[in-house]
């Protein structure tokens, strides 16, 4: 330790007089000032854009009529509230330029590990003389009556100011003290950066004092008071101890050129060092979040380990570990940064340090998230930079790590600060070359997209979606695509024109009222509203009506999605999933955009050139459309059912059979739905093409299709024609039109069910003799209620043999005929085997004799 | 009776091919399907014959036992599909009803069933469902709610244009309904 201090020392005094009489002290000097310059540059527009970001979901200031008046309530005199307010201010200004010190300085940190322009990053407050804490010195003294006060007695003060200053400065902010000195911002090593353990000692309580008045300005006066030591909890290294074995494996992916026997152990020791260090920092923070934001910082400089030895290894366990950290120690709660009025008033201590606490958290939390994208972007962009720490070819892992940092982030604080700029980083990388990559981002949005109970998260992961996909020109992954499926949006709000009447009508309505109520009555209806807003406010439930206005706004961007892709880029690789899509959420479309989908949907089919499974979806979608609100529309489809009979017949036989499970939810939607829409020709051609396609398919299939094929015997239950054999009818059966109108099916009959009553798999046969007896629901040829009560679908998903498992299980051969049969020429009854075997030996024995007829006939003639 | 010629095919063809499921664009390709079939039936060989201006559909069997009457004496062989006017146009007659299997189809209210029979145009108010995508001014079979086909028509809008139509206004122009069996019983033959 004091090795360690009096080597930084050193360090800091050669670096000091290095900055005065550097030989090489132009280069310095002009890299610094670009550094400067890009600096500023950067701040002013990271400023913009993150607090751009952050002003998205914080709404407006609470109003300041709800504010109670300390006046009112405390009667105090206005001179000592004034005093008080003045004293607030005075420590918050220098709380706050030790802050913005401190972020500059970590700026310029960053800058030095990655050569390239500063990340944006969060400003709380506005300020322009952000530059300018050299004059604080000068501040204060312009704030005292200089020419009132003796030389001496200002000596003291500026002293005196000069502690303040020190004591009065935010101590979650670790600054080392000498970082005044340093505000040249030579380029500093980056070990400097990091916060030392011999801070610890340095740490000291402030007490505050009353300050001293002084005609009309203030002296602020504090004691400083020596902290007791906290002991590390012994109780936490079990905790350490799970952590460091969860990263083990991280650890062993590292291998390092083994040259020598010691460097290896070398290694391992630094290792089980540095881990021990993570193990015990981890614990610390996850023990007592509150007081250890310093230890979070800590851990945090760890990110940018030089040690070329380990630094790679090093690196992704601290981003783990302060992945799992961040996720115990965020609030349920979203922070948002502190107004004027909010800093000004006063508050409790236990928040002020809450408030400090949240401060530090979140400058951390940003500062991780800002370090993952940059190691994303190292990697995207294969510079070698960060002084040569890690190899180039170790990039790939370390983004790769911390792309799970920000997907697990992603999914596990929804609700916190950043989570808008968590998802403009991921949106990109979805898309990414990498199917690694692209996996885990699109798995973490899905899982967003399902858990997301809100739907403000959804909301800007689609808005984001949106521009990427645009900005791609439509040349994106399928999968991304597909990860709108997951959404969960149940219900949105069709009618949005009657809610913009609504609230004009109510505002007429208190317009009226004014007429007609009395003073009183207004008076009360208004105290009355007051009570309804503020039982609103403590409404911990969110509003249904918010959520579904949310919802309304998010499935408006994927339609607008799915549309352009219609419409732009209609022979892309995305069609399918936009089908798919379509299809899922087609009840929720607005009916004006019916026609024009109907139409696009048609000439999609009409064109021919759709694989089967996108031209089924076609079909699911304009149906799921109609059956929603289109109902009253009054449209007879005959197109897609045209369609849809034409593509029943081309369905293949083999293992994949999942286009069976879309057909069956068509058939549903189609027939069993519309039964009032449908004629009976159509629905028997229907019946007809399907048992004759459930000869071919797999037995799983066939049992759904029967299944289907009996809801539409109920459905219709003239369709008995066609197991009535007698019956004859106009015209001839045409099989092989394509017309489920004009084939006429009242003509032919269902034989398939005869074959399929010999088929192996007993479901199939059961089903198909239960429906030549015309599909009874009760009576000897009624199914079993295991078997009625279930959907087509669910029997297709139940009796399929996907994992290589018969449903019902196939029994032991218990068939002695067919081995009889198999064996060869045998005979049943023992005894006249025997005697056949005799019979045929005795012939075999007289075979030339007795079968050389053509000789005894010779004979006989002769 | 004789067979028909090419321009009064082509003009016959035409006028079918309206009310068909396979439209005119494709008529000048081949015969559309609909009409395919109706020569080329599975259940043997059937043709169209001209007969005082009238087409009528028979069966080969019957054209064969036709001949035995006399030319003036002939007043109806087989199914009259229609008549060629005077002017060349061929008007498709109510008895040509089962033979046509319509690509667009029109159900009418029960209420509106009546109106239709007595030779009135359809309303918005009476329409009862209409195939998607129907053009205007293509041939459209009318059907009761209960799918009896009851006549045809042209229709006067588009699908789309329905759905905003006033509910006064016409959707389908009346041709032919089955009412005219009993009400031009003696020409219709």
């Amino acid at each position: 330790m004091i090795f360690t201090t009096s080597l930084q020392c050193v360090v800091e005094s050669d670096r000091l007089a290095a900055r005065w009489r550097c030989p090489h002290s132009v280069t310095r000097k002009s890299l610094y000032f670009r550094f400067r310059i890009t600096l500023r540059k950067d701040s002013a527009a990271a400023r913009r854009s993150w607090d751009a970001a952050e002003t998205f979901r914080s709404g407006p200031p609470k109003s300041k009529k709800r504010k109670p008046s300390f006046r009112r309530l405390l009667k105090t005199s206005s001179v000592k509230i004034e005093n008080k307010t003045k004293n607030r201010r005075f420590k918050q200004e220098n709380a706050d330029k030790k802050h913005r010190k401190e972020k500059k300085k970590l700026r310029s940190a960053l800058k030095d590990s990655s050569i390239r322009t500063a990340r944006p990053l969060e400003v709380y407050k506005k300020n322009p003389e952000e530059e300018l804490e050299e004059d604080e010195d000068d501040d204060f003294l312009e704030t005292l009556p200089t020419d009132m006060i003796e030389e001496e007695d200002l000596e003291q003060m500026k002293a005196m100011a000069r502690k303040a200053s020190f004591v009065t400065r935010d101590l979650s902010a670790s600054e080392p003290v000498y970082s005044k000195k340093r505000k040249g911002g030579q380029s500093t090593e980056s070990y400097e950066k990091l916060p030392r353990k011999m801070r610890k000692e340095e740490q000291k309580e402030v007490i505050h004092l009353l300050p001293i008045k002084d005609k009309s300005r203030l002296i602020p006066q504090s004691m400083e008071k020596p902290v007791i030591q906290k002991e590390e909890d012994e109780n936490e290294e079990e905790d350490a101890e799970m952590e460091l074995s969860e990263k083990d494996e991280d650890e062993e992916q590292e291998a390092v050129p083994l040259t020598a026997e010691e460097r290896e152990t070398l290694r391992a020791q630094k290792l089980t060092e540095k881990k021990l260090r993570i193990a015990m920092l981890g614990s610390a923070i996850i023990s007592d979040p509150n007081n250890n934001v310093k230890k979070l910082k800590e851990l945090r400089g760890m990110l940018v380990e030089t040690d070329s030895y380990v630094a790679v290894t090093v690196r992704k366990l601290v981003m783990v570990s302060l992945m799992e950290v961040f996720k115990d120690i965020a609030p349920a709660y979203r922070i948002r940064p502190l107004t004027e009025e909010e800093k000004d008033a006063k508050v409790r201590r236990e928040t002020q340090q809450l408030r400090e606490f949240e401060e530090g958290l979140i400058s951390q939390y940003k500062f991780y998230l800002e370090n993952l994208e940059q190691t994303i972007k190292d990697w995207k962009q294969k510079k070698l930079k960060r002084s040569q720490a890690v190899a180039l070819p170790a990039y790939r892992g370390l983004a790769e790590v911390a792309v799970r940092c920000v997907c697990e982030l992603l999914v596990a604080l929804p609700h916190f600060n950043f989570h808008n700029n968590i998802i403009v980083v991921l949106v990109p990388l979805m898309n990414d070359s990498s199917k690694k990559v692209s996996d885990m981002c699109c798995e973490a949005m899905k899982t967003l997209f399902k858990e997301d109970k809100l739907g403000y998260a959804s909301l800007a992961a689609v808005k984001v979606l949106s521009g990427m996909i645009k900005g791609r020109h439509f040349n994106v992954r399928p999968e991304v695509l597909k990860t709108l499926m997951s959404l969960r949006i149940r219900e949105v709000d069709l009618k949005r024109d009657t809610e913009d009447t609504a609230p004009k009508k109510r505002f007429l309505n208190n317009k009226e009222k004014r007429k007609s109520l009395s003073r009183m009555q207004r008076k009360w209806k208004k105290a009355e509203e007051k009570l309804e807003k503020e039982l609103l406010e403590a409404e911990a439930s969110e509003n249904k009506d918010k959520k579904v206005k949310l919802h309304t706004e998010t499935l408006n961007i994927v339609f607008l999605i799915y549309f352009r892709i219609l419409k732009k880029a209609q022979k892309s690789v995305l069609l399918p999933a936009v089908l798919e899509g379509l299809a899922k959420f087609a009840h929720l479309i607005n009916l004006e955009f019916f026609d024009d989908l109907l139409n696009v949907l048609q000439n999609l089919i009409r064109t021919g050139d759709l694989t089967t499974r996108e031209s089924l979806h076609c079909i699911q979608t304009a149906f799921n459309i109609l059956s929603g609100q289109g109902d009253v529309l009054n449209i007879d489809p005959l197109k897609f059912y045209t369609h849809l009979y034409k593509t029943l017949i081309g369905l293949h036989a083999g293992a994949p059979n999942d286009d069976i499970i879309i057909v069956l939810q068509c058939l549903d939607v189609m027939l069993t739905k519309r039964r009032k829409q449908v004629t009976l020709q159509r629905a028997m051609a229907f019946v007809k093409r399907l048992c004759t396609l459930c000869l071919h398919v797999l037995p799983n299939a066939s049992i759904g299709i029967m299944a289907a094929n009996r809801a539409v015997i109920h459905a219709f239950p003239k369709c008995d024609l066609l197991l009535d054999s007698e019956s004859q009818g106009s015209g001839v059966f045409l099989p092989e039109l394509d017309e489920p109108e004009y084939c006429n099916p009242q003509n032919t009959s269902l034989w398939e069910l005869h074959t399929l009553m010999r088929h192996y798999q007993p479901v199939v046969r059961k089903f198909a003799s239960h429906l030549s007896h015309g599909a009874p629901s009760e009576g000897s040829g009624a199914l079993g209620v295991n078997l009625s009560r279930r959907s087509p679908g669910q029997l297709f998903e139940d009796y399929s043999f996907r994992d290589m498992t018969f449903n019902p299980p196939v029994g032991a051969p218990t068939t002695k005929k067919r081995d009889y049969f198999t064996i060869g020429p045998a005979l049943l009854d023992q005894q006249l085997k025997k005697q056949v075997d005799k019979a045929l030996s005795v012939a075999a024995a007289a075979d030339d004799a007795s079968l050389d007829f053509s000789q005894a006939l010779t004979q006989t003639s002769t | 009776m004789r067979p028909l010629t090419d321009e009064e095919t082509k003009t016959m063809f035409e006028k079918l091919s309206k009310y068909v499921f396979n439209n005119a664009r494709l008529f000048s390709d081949s015969i559309g399907e609909n009409i395919k079939l109706l020569v080329d039936r599975p259940d043997g060989g059937y043709c169209f014959r001209l007969h005082n201006d009238r087409v009528y559909y028979m069966s080969e069997k019957i054209l064969k036992l036709a001949t035995n009457v006399a030319r003036d004496k002939l007043v109806s062989v087989g199914t009259c599909f229609g008549k060629f006017t005077k002017t060349g146009k061929f008007r498709l007659h109510i008895t040509a009803l089962d033979f046509l299997a319509p690509y667009a189809k029109v159900w009418v209210k029960p209420g509106t069933e009546q109106s239709f029979l007595y030779g009135n145009h359809v309303l918005k108010s009476g329409l009862g469902r209409i195939t998607e995508n129907t053009a205007q001014y293509q041939g459209v079979v009318v059907y009761s709610m209960a799918d009896v086909p009851l006549g045809f028509g042209v229709a006067a809008k588009t699908t789309q244009e329905c759905r905003r139509m006033d509910p006064m206004a016409i959707v389908v122009f009346h041709q032919a309904d089955v009412g005219e069996f009993i009400r031009n019983e003696d020409t219709l033959t």
